[in-house]
């Protein structure tokens, strides 16, 4: 009896194992959802309006996690430890990426939308400016106009 | 009290017209050109320009002789680029990428080059290789291992010939994209939603014989 619950829970270890394994492989592999969902918000980040070099700093990191993948791709099946610590620092890595570029999407776009608001305001600014101008040089006219016509000498013909 | 309407029915042309002025200029600095979006592959030789792209200005290589290139990507798509240059192994018989049907070479994978290019970004990298050893089998004859930028790939399925100084092998270097609707990478890029592909190739012959 206590040898079938053995057998039972070594079945059961050795299935969530294996489980675990193909979930590990799985999260290793380019084009992984996590991977892809990274590259979708720093591209939002970057349509956002986030600036170049903002995006240096996220675009060397995504680099970094491409040669972590390489040597992960370059590992033994019998280099577990190492695998696992790669897995870690790739995933830690894309998560750490991905929490930036959701920030950088959310500074970005409200940078946009001051620089557009100002942008337009200067506009509206400039339009009052521009007709102010126009009616103190017609007020000006005008005077001169007046200063003319008081300073000028009627002649009898 | 008489208001007087006079200046109103002068000035008010005169903001309107600005304001609309101002605001098209705006409209205009704020809105971004369309120019055309594309990707740029370039090989250049061991000095780093178009030229001198072999030993002693010859195809032939010799076993062990170390050739430098250098493979770069331009990216002008407007954004972030997520590229992978495949590098395949082939010979005159072998087809290169179809530029019409958008086919890539059917020539066997050695190699990948992945990285992320920033928009107006230029990507570089060394490409430095050479025969480790070819053999024949059963009269064809094909290049067994060989060294790509210190690591060494044993190839098993590679184009083969009746004779290695008669192959006429070439690297192919095909540009891959990723595509995140798809989850993965394709060849080439989407442009207006038309695909378009750029790939290069350069030749070399195998002399046999020690370098």
């Amino acid at each position: 009896m206590m040898k079938s619950y053995e057998t039972c829970l070594l079945i059961t270890l050795a299935v969530v194992v294996s489980i675990f394994a193909h979930s590990v492989q799985v999260t290793a592999q380019f084009g992984s959802p996590q991977l892809n969902s990274v590259i979708k918000d720093v591209r939002k980040a970057e349509h956002e309006g986030a600036r170049p070099q903002e995006l240096k700093e996220l675009v060397n990191k995504l680099n970094s996690e491409i040669e972590l993948e390489d040597q992960l791709n370059n590992l033994t099946l019998q280099e577990s430890i190492r695998r696992a610590q790669l897995l870690t620092e790739i995933n830690s890595t894309l998560m750490d990426v991905d929490a930036e570029a959701i920030q950088l999407q959310l500074t970005a776009s409200q940078r946009t939308y001051v620089n557009h608001m100002v942008a337009y305001l200067s506009g509206v600014v400039g339009a009052i400016a521009v007709t102010i101008i126009f009616h103190f040089s017609l007020l000006i006219r005008e005077k001169h106009r007046i200063k003319r016509a008081l300073h000028s000498k009627i002649v009898p013909t | 009290m008489k208001f007087d309407l006079h200046p109103l029915r002068i000035l008010l042309p005169v903001f309107l017209t600005s304001l609309l002025i101002f605001e098209a200029a705006a409209y205009v600095a704020l809105t971004p050109r369309s120019h055309q979006s594309f990707l740029q592959e370039y090989a250049l030789g061991a000095d780093g320009l178009a030229g001198d792209y072999y030993p002693n200005n010859s195809t032939f290589i010799q076993q062990e002789e170390f050739v430098k290139w250098y493979v770069g990507v331009s990216n002008q798509m407007g954004s972030l680029q997520f590229v992978d240059i495949q590098v395949k192994l082939g010979n005159q018989t072998i087809a290169a990428p179809n530029d019409t049907t958008l086919i890539p070479s059917p020539a066997p994978l050695i190699v990948e080059f992945k990285r992320f290019i920033q928009n107006n970004e230029t990507w570089t990298f060394p490409f430095v290789w050479r025969i480790l050893n070819f053999i024949t089998v059963a009269g064809r004859s094909r290049i067994a291992q060989i060294q790509i930028n210190n690591v060494t790939y044993s190839l098993e399925n590679s184009p083969s010939c009746a004779s290695i100084s008669s192959c006429g092998f070439r690297f192919i270097f095909e540009l891959w994209t990723w595509n995140t609707d798809l989850a993965q990478f394709q060849i080439g890029w989407w442009n207006e939603g038309m695909q378009q592909i750029a790939w290069l190739q350069l030749w070399f012959d195998i002399t046999p014989g020690a370098p």
